[in-house]
Parts: structure tokens; C-alpha cells; sequence
């Protein structure tokens, strides 16, 4: 290989273009363009302003030394526009930053502590089938009126209520008397929730439920008084808006966007006011929604696994991929047990020990996925996917899948059905990729024609979980609380599949109503997991993880890592005033 | 003249008849329901509760008949996903931005289209001619999600003199507008273009020119009127399209119109918003292809209705 020198002029070509380079790189972050700019974004980098003096907001939060201006300190995030921002009027239809008008009993810090919120404290009754909540005194309602066990007694009742249709009051059927209020059989006011007091709340279950607090994340409440006064709609209009948060509404315009502000009258706990001033939900780009991001009209927003190793790949974006727990979402094969030959065991254990998991989640979904040999995932309450004996239960050993498919009448294939997979579509390119390798696993190892079939979500949960009509699947669940009792609840009979086990139902209730210590009940629930994955009612294949952009003028405590080391928002912070919300602030750059 | 109008009118009710029951059977008969959610399939009580709440409880034949009851009288019942409104108070709500993006895009790529592919055809073979036919080509074949993505990327996300989306003020409409009016700018360029060579060759030309009349003078006085049929035929079809809203633009800009929910609503079973947007759909259609035979007429006393 030839060697040039260098010339002077040829040294001072290339400095000049690097500074030039080097200018415009420097100019790029303060988004000025050399024309004249007609337009600044609502959140564009904040100007570095030194701070000379603490600053406080309205509820007297002093911000960080480090803090750019009050006026800055505004979180624009692409939350879209739901019809309502209450859990209690819709669940699956209030996506976004949602429940910001009251406070829930409890919350969850980022290690997945469970605090009060409006609850002040808790403690069981009556063999855990009871649960006494006692209430903070003094959180004022907007309106003046006082948060008491009436708001939230008057929420249950309209969950439970058949004209209002809840779409989540399957959520708590183990409530007494909640699943005969829904369906008409007595009166709402039967409910297993009653109000002692004005401060005093008892939550009765029809089984003894030490899990009822943490179920409780969704407790945030409406407004009793706005409640007959306006409506249940009365949050979606600022005039009749109340709330006991610290945000307040201000702005609603349904398509576009929710402003919610701080709200001055605010007298709950102090640890829950936010540093930012504003927080405005914009409604999302259904194409490319990275391109707003990049422009900084948002400084948070949630993605796809596809995406998120897209902006990984960007230099200019790595840093700002963070990829979280989300809800602790595992995919998995099932079997369909009344159909034949997957009432068959070794049938089973044939198609899930023929899997190699590692290299093809690791390839398809990067830090999107994380090889599942158990259904708790790593960091849940009572994993043990870390622990040695998870890559035990369902081993990748092509020779003994064969013989068990040869001694179940099937060698090498030969007579097996050919097989359709319907695939969740809420996994994305990521869950179908991942979905074909296991099909081609199956093919390729096992001698069964297997084909991945992409389905519309409404048809899949039809096909699927309705009617029974799928031999093979893979399907995913992710939690609605924190505790094995929801997680591992999906596989008691007529559930999540039709694997109707009664030792397994035995099992679950005993493990879910135990209310000893907690290593006991964990043991209990291992026992139970462990009865799922040993006979093969489902092949775990990765647990998902959510990748989220934050920029990087987004920090706060809440940007540091929790106690295994993840940082950014945790769940259920994607919905409620979590405590990622409180903990950040926007800082000079 | 107004016996035809009338009698087309008339064609078109019951057009829309038949596309109602046909909608409405299609839309019931596809697996899966508006309310299937992916934790929990909706089981008991709770599902009754819901069904119910939704007037989705009774045989096909009778929610039709009830659909088409309350229809009649103004009704059209409320969305499944944004319950707090009626039907037509949303479509009313989210139409006025897609009227707005549509008609400044219609506004803009109709003369400049007719415009440019003149001006193509007068200069044929020139430099000018190949920029034109390049850009026609190259907007014609790359799709207008690309455009809208790499504007945003220019104009946001690397110079920041515009917003990568969202609605307010005029800024929030410069970017939808150019990605979304290219593609029939292009579109027109190439046929006009067409056209126009077709007609410069043709003996009026020739006679005009014999008889001295001046260059500039023979395409507005004479070829212009032999292009508007053709026009008229093209054209007129792509306004009922851009009148009703591109979900590619409108999702990608952020708009809140009527265009995310042609495909939102039929993903989600939104069976009331499916039914009136069809009905809309529809009318706009039928009264869109009884303007262009009107204007036929009108543009050539040759045509008879």
C-alpha cells in the first residue's frame, strides 16, 4: 500500500472543512436554521438559561439547580387524545398519560414498592378477606369538596354498574357481590367496597386476597359530587373538570391534543408534585413517529421493538433508547388440549424442546427480547427465570423431541397435521419473526409442516381465545397488577387456554389466598409455574421489552436506575401519574 | 336537463340503499367484534353489559332496521370509541380540516398541474420539458408517506423551520399540502402533457397558426377547450378522494380529519362511524359523477344526457 503525503495546503483544506463540519454540528442542536424561522416548536431544547436562584413552583417545588427556567419545564409526550383520561369510565380505551385527576389508593415507586397514595394505610381483616384502608385528611377536590371513602365507593359502584358497562370489570370479579351487581342479580350498593367512615374504606373479596393492595393500582377515583352533578363525562370538558392531582386540565381538544397544568389547589402528598409545569399529550404519528421525536416536538414517547433497534442504530438517537419492562409481557406457544394430538403430552414437550430460544430471540429482537424459559419474567415478584433450574424444565434437546414425537405415533413428522400459528399482531414484526422461527424450528427439526399466519387482532382474540379454534398459537400476557396471582390466575380453567387442570386451579387459589410470609406464598406460586411449564401448557418464548425515546434534557432521579439497573419510566407510568412523572425535570443544555 | 338530474338523483338513493344493507351484512359477518380486548376476552354479564349498551343485541335484521330507523331521523348512533359523540357530530368535528387540506391541495395542484404540463408540451424536448417530465415521473412513482417523511425530516426534524405535525395555524398546513399535492400535480402534468402534444398536432392547430394567429394565443383560445373533457374526466374522480381525507397524510402530519378514521374504524368495528362514512363515502361519489356528466354537457354541446 502506497503512502500519500500530505501537503500543507491539502492539511489546511481538510481542517477547514472539519471546522466547518464541526460548526455546523454545533449550530445542528440549537435548531436554528440560517434563513428565518417562522416556526419554534412547543418544545424545543430549552435555551441555557443559568439558574441564579432556587426556583419553585406554584405547589412550591424547588427545582434542581441544574433545571432549565419554570417556563421550560414543560413534558410533551405523544400520549393521543383518548375520549377520556378516567380508568374508571373506560380501560382500554383511555391509552396515554392517563388517570391524572385523582389519586389512586397506592402507587408503585420504580423498584415496584408498593406506597400509599390517597391511602395514608392499609391492613388485612377477617382472614385477608377483608382489607381496611384508611385515608390522608385534607386532599381537596378542585371544587372544594373533600376526597373521602364516598368518591371511591361511588367509583366501584358505577364499575359495577350494568348501564355503564365498564370494559374492565372483569378486572374485579374477586370482589363480593361484584360479579352479581354486573350482572344485575343486586344492587351496586352490595359491593364489596364500603366506605366506614369518611376516611375509613373496607374492600371485602370473596376469598381471602393479600394481593387486593397491590390490585388496588386501580383504584383512582371520580368525583362523587361532579359525578351527579355533570355526569361521568365530566372531565372531558375543562369548565367541569375537577381534580385532586396535581395537574389540572386546561386544555382538551379531542384529535390534537390534553394539556393538563399544575393545579394550585393541590393538597396531597407533597412527594407527588411534579417539577415540570405543563404536560401536554399530543396525538401521536401513526407513520413514523420517531421523525417528531427527532425534532424534539416530543421529549418522551413509546415505540415498537422494530423501531427501537432502528433508532439504536442512529448515532444521533442511541442514547436516547431506553428499553423497559413494559408490563412484564411474556409471548408463548399454546396448545389447544381438545384437539388432538396436543391433548397428548409428549406431543407437546416434542414441539417446545425443539426450540432453540436464545439465538433466535437474541437475533430477532436484539434488547427487544429476552429469552423466556419461564411465564415471570426476571424482576417480577417471585421469578425465577434467573435461577438454574428455569433452562431445565423445557431443555433444547432435538434428539429427545424426536423420539417423543416417534413414540407419540409421529417419527420424523410423518402423519402429523400440518400446522397454522395465528400470531398475536400486538407483538409486532418482532413477535412474527420470532413466531416463524419457532414454525421453522418445527419444520426443519421435526419433520411438521408449520406456517405463521398474521392475523387482525380482533380476529385472532376470536379465533383464539373465544372459540377455541387454533391448534398452535402464540399469544402474550402482560399484567394487570403486580403479583403472580394476576400473572399466573390466566392459566386456571377456561382462562387464558383450555388446559382445565383442578390440582393446577387447587394450586393457584391456595397460593393466591395465602397470607403467610411472603417466601412461603412465592413457593407456593413456584409450585404452580412450575406445574404450567412441566406439562407443557404453554412454550414460553421471550419476554418482551418495551423501548421508549426520552431526550436527553429529560433527568431527574427518575431517570436513574432502578435496583437491577433499568432506567426511564416504569409501569404503570405509561398511564398514570407515576412516579417517573414527579421525579424528572428538564434540565439546561 | 332536470329530468335527468332527477332521476339520477333518485338512482342514487338507491344506491346508497343497497351499499348500506351490503355494508352493514359485511360488517357483521367479519370475525371478530369491537369490543374483543387483548387481556381478557369479555365473558358473562360484563359482555351482555356492553352488547347491550351498544344496541348490539338482537339478530342482524333487526339492528338494521333500527340503524336505518334512527338514520332516517338523523341518528346515526354513537361512535363505539369516542362515546361521548354522536356520529355526526364527530364526522362534522374532524371533516373541517380535511375540507381544508384537501381544498387548498386541490387549489394548488389543479392549475399548477394544467400549468406545468402545458408549458411541458409547448417546450417538448427542451431542458425545461425533461425537468417537468422528471419531476412528474418521480412524484408519480415514489409514495406520498416517503415525501411526507423526508419533509419532515428536512423542514423539522434538521432545519426547524416547520412543524413536523399537528393543527393550528397556517405553518401546521405548508408540509400536508406540498406532500400531499404532489402526487396529483404529477399526475396531471403527465396527461396534460399528453393531451396537449395530441392537440397541438391536429389541423385547428395548424389552421390557427396559417391564419396568423399569435403562438401564445392558440392553446388558451383553442387547445384549452378540447382539454377540459379529458380533464374533467380525470380529475374529477380524485376530488372525492382528496375531499374525503388521506389516512397516510393526515396520520403522518397529525391531523386530526376524517381520513385516519376511514381505516381506524373499520380496524376497530367501529360499526356506526364504518356505516356513516360508507353512506358519505357513497353520496359524495354519486354526486361527484353527476357533476362530471353535467359538465360534459356544458363543455361539449355534442354530449347528450
Amino acid at each position: 500500500m502506497s503512502k500519500q503525503k500530505m501537503t500543507r495546503r491539502t492539511f489546511l483544506g481538510l481542517a477547514g472543512m472539519g471546522v466547518a463540519a464541526g460548526l455546523a454540528a454545533c449550530a445542528a442542536p440549537t435548531g436554528r436554521p440560517s434563513g428565518p424561522a417562522v416556526y419554534e416548536g412547543p418544545a424545543t431544547p430549552a435555551v441555557p438559561t443559568p439558574t441564579t436562584a432556587p426556583q419553585a413552583n406554584v405547589l412550591g417545588k424547588v427545582l434542581p439547580p441544574d433545571a432549565a427556567p419554570l417556563d421550560k419545564q414543560v413534558m410533551v409526550v405523544f400520549g393521543g387524545t383518548p375520549y377520556t383520561l378516567d380508568r374508571f369510565i373506560s380501560m382500554y380505551q383511555s391509552s396515554g398519560l392517563t388517570s391524572p385527576y385523582s389519586l389512586g389508593l397506592v402507587r408503585f415507586n420504580k423498584n415496584y414498592d408498593l406506597l400509599p397514595a390517597a391511602a395514608e394505610s392499609w391492613s388485612p381483616a377477617e382472614d385477608g378477606k377483608k382489607w381496611i384502608f384508611k385515608l390522608r385528611r385534607g386532599i381537596k377536590w378542585s371544587d372544594g369538596n373533600e376526597l373521602t371513602a364516598h368518591d371511591y365507593v361511588a367509583t366501584f359502584q358505577l364499575g359495577a354498574s350494568p348501564e355503564h358497562a365498564w370494559d374492565f370489570a372483569w378486572y374485579y370479579l374477586n370482589l363480593k357481590n361484584w360479579g352479581e351487581a354486573t350482572a344485575g342479580k343486586v344492587p351496586v350498593s352490595e359491593i364489596g367496597v364500603k366506605a366506614l367512615d369518611d376516611y375509613t374504606l373496607e374492600f371485602e373479596a370473596t376469598t381471602p386476597a393479600p394481593y387486593l393492595p397491590s390490585q388496588l393500582i386501580w383504584s383512582v377515583p371520580l368525583s362523587k359530587a361532579a359525578l351527579e352533578k355533570h355526569g361521568k363525562f365530566y372531565n372531558n370538558d375543562v369548565a367541569t373538570s375537577v381534580t385532586c392531582s396535581p395537574l389540572k386540565l386546561t386544555e382538551w381538544s379531542k384529535d390534537k391534543r390534553f394539556v393538563l397544568e399544575l393545579n394550585e389547589k393541590y393538597t396531597g402528598p407533597a412527594e407527588m408534585i411534579p417539577w415540570y409545569t405543563k404536560f401536554v399529550s399530543e396525538v401521536p404519528a401513526a407513520i413514523d413517529a420517531v421523525t417528531a421525536f427527532q425534532s424534539s416536538d416530543v421529549l418522551w414517547m413509546r415505540t415498537d421493538a422494530t423501531t427501537g433497534r432502528v433508532a439504536e442504530a442512529d448515532p444521533s438517537l442511541a442514547d436516547q433508547v431506553y428499553w423497559m419492562y413494559g408490563d412484564f409481557r411474556t409471548y408463548f406457544v399454546g396448545f389447544n388440549f381438545a384437539m388432538k394430538p396436543f391433548d397428548d403430552i409428549r406431543v407437546r414437550q416434542a414441539l417446545s424442546m425443539c426450540f432453540d430460544r436464545a439465538p433466535i430471540v437474541q437475533a430477532v429482537a436484539g434488547r427487544g427480547g429476552v429469552p423466556a424459559y419461564t411465564f415471570l419474567a426476571a424482576g417480577f415478584p417471585g421469578s425465577w427465570e434467573n435461577s438454574p433450574e428455569a433452562k431445565t424444565i423445557q431443555p433444547f434437546d432435538v434428539e429427545k423431541a424426536k423420539q417423543l414425537l416417534a413414540e407419540a405415533g409421529y417419527p420424523n413428522g410423518q402423519g402429523f397435521p400440518k400446522l397454522e400459528i395465528p400470531v398475536t399482531p400486538i407483538g409486532g414484526q418482532t413477535a412474527s419473526l420470532i413466531a416463524q422461527g419457532f414454525a421453522a424450528e418445527v419444520k426443519n427439526q421435526l419433520g411438521i409442516e408449520a406456517e405463521v399466519v398474521n392475523r387482525d387482532w380482533r380476529v385472532f382474540i376470536e379465533e383464539v381465545r373465544t372459540n377455541r379454534a387454533a391448534a398452535v398459537w402464540v399469544d402474550s400476557y402482560g399484567m394487570d397488577y403486580l403479583d403472580q396471582s394476576n400473572m399466573l390466575g390466566v392459566f386456571t380453567s377456561n382462562r387464558l387456554t383450555n388446559w382445565n387442570n383442578e390440582t393446577y386451579d387447587a394450586m393457584f387459589n391456595e397460593a393466591a389466598a395465602y397470607a403467610g410470609p411472603k417466601e412461603e406464598r412465592d413457593a407456593k406460586f413456584y409450585e404452580a409455574e412450575k406445574m404450567v411449564l412441566s406439562q407443557f401448557v404453554i412454550c414460553p418464548l421471550y419476554h418482551e421489552r418495551i423501548p421508549y425515546l426520552i431526550k436527553p434534557q429529560v433527568t431527574g432521579p427518575g431517570m436513574e436506575p432502578d435496583k437491577i439497573g433499568v432506567r426511564g419510566s416504569h409501569w404503570p407510568d405509561d398511564y398514570g401519574l407515576g412516579e417517573f412523572w414527579f421525579t424528572t425535570y428538564i434540565k439546561n443544555m | 336537463m332536470v329530468g335527468y338530474v332527477i332521476r339520477r338523483c333518485l338512482a342514487l338513493v338507491f344506491v346508497v340503499f343497497v351499499i348500506s344493507v351490503i355494508t352493514f351484512v359485511i360488517m357483521y359477518s367479519v370475525p371478530g367484534g369491537p369490543f374483543e380486548e387483548r387481556q381478557m376476552p369479555l365473558q358473562g354479564a360484563q359482555r351482555e353489559n356492553i352488547l347491550r349498551k351498544y344496541g348490539m343485541t338482537g339478530s342482524i335484521f333487526e339492528r338494521y332496521i333500527a340503524y336505518v330507523g334512527n338514520a332516517l331521523q338523523g341518528d346515526f348512533g354513537y361512535s363505539f370509541f369516542s362515546p361521548t359523540e354522536r356520529v355526526q357530530d364527530l364526522i362534522a368535528r374532524v371533516w373541517g380540516p380535511t375540507l381544508i387540506l384537501g381544498g387548498i391541495t386541490i387549489a394548488i395542484s389543479l392549475p399548477l398541474g394544467v400549468w406545468l404540463g402545458i408549458l411541458a408540451a409547448k417546450h417538448k424536448g427542451s431542458f425545461l420539458d425533461l425537468i417537468i417530465n422528471t419531476f412528474a415521473t418521480s412524484m408519480t412513482v415514489i409514495p406520498g408517506f416517503v415525501i411526507a417523511v423526508a419533509l419532515i425530516l428536512t423542514f423539522s426534524a434538521r432545519i426547524r423551520l416547520l412543524p413536523s405535525g399537528g393543527w393550528g395555524g397556517p405553518e401546521h398546513l405548508v408540509l400536508p399540502v406540498i406532500a400531499y399535492a404532489l402526487g396529483p400535480t404529477a399526475t396531471l402534468i403527465r396527461y396534460i402533457r399528453g393531451l396537449t402534444l395530441d392537440e397541438l398536432g391536429l389541423d385547428y392547430v395548424r389552421t390557427a397558426r396559417a391564419k396568423g394567429l399569435a403562438e401564445h394565443l392558440i392553446i388558451p383560445r383553442h387547445v384549452f377547450k378540447n382539454l377540459m373533457i379529458p380533464l374533467v374526466t380525470v380529475f374529477g374522480p380524485t376530488i372525492p378522494l382528496i375531499l374525503t381525507g388521506s389516512v397516510f397524510i393526515e396520520t403522518t402530519f397529525r391531523i386530526p380529519g376524517l381520513g385516519q378514521y376511514l381505516v381506524s374504524s373499520s380496524v376497530n368495528r367501529d360499526y356506526p362511524m364504518v356505516m356513516a362514512l360508507t353512506l358519505i363515502m357513497a353520496v359524495i361519489w354519486g354526486i361527484t359523477l353527476l357533476v362530471t356528466d353535467i359538465l360534459y354537457v356544458k363543455l361539449d354541446p355534442r354530449v347528450e344526457l
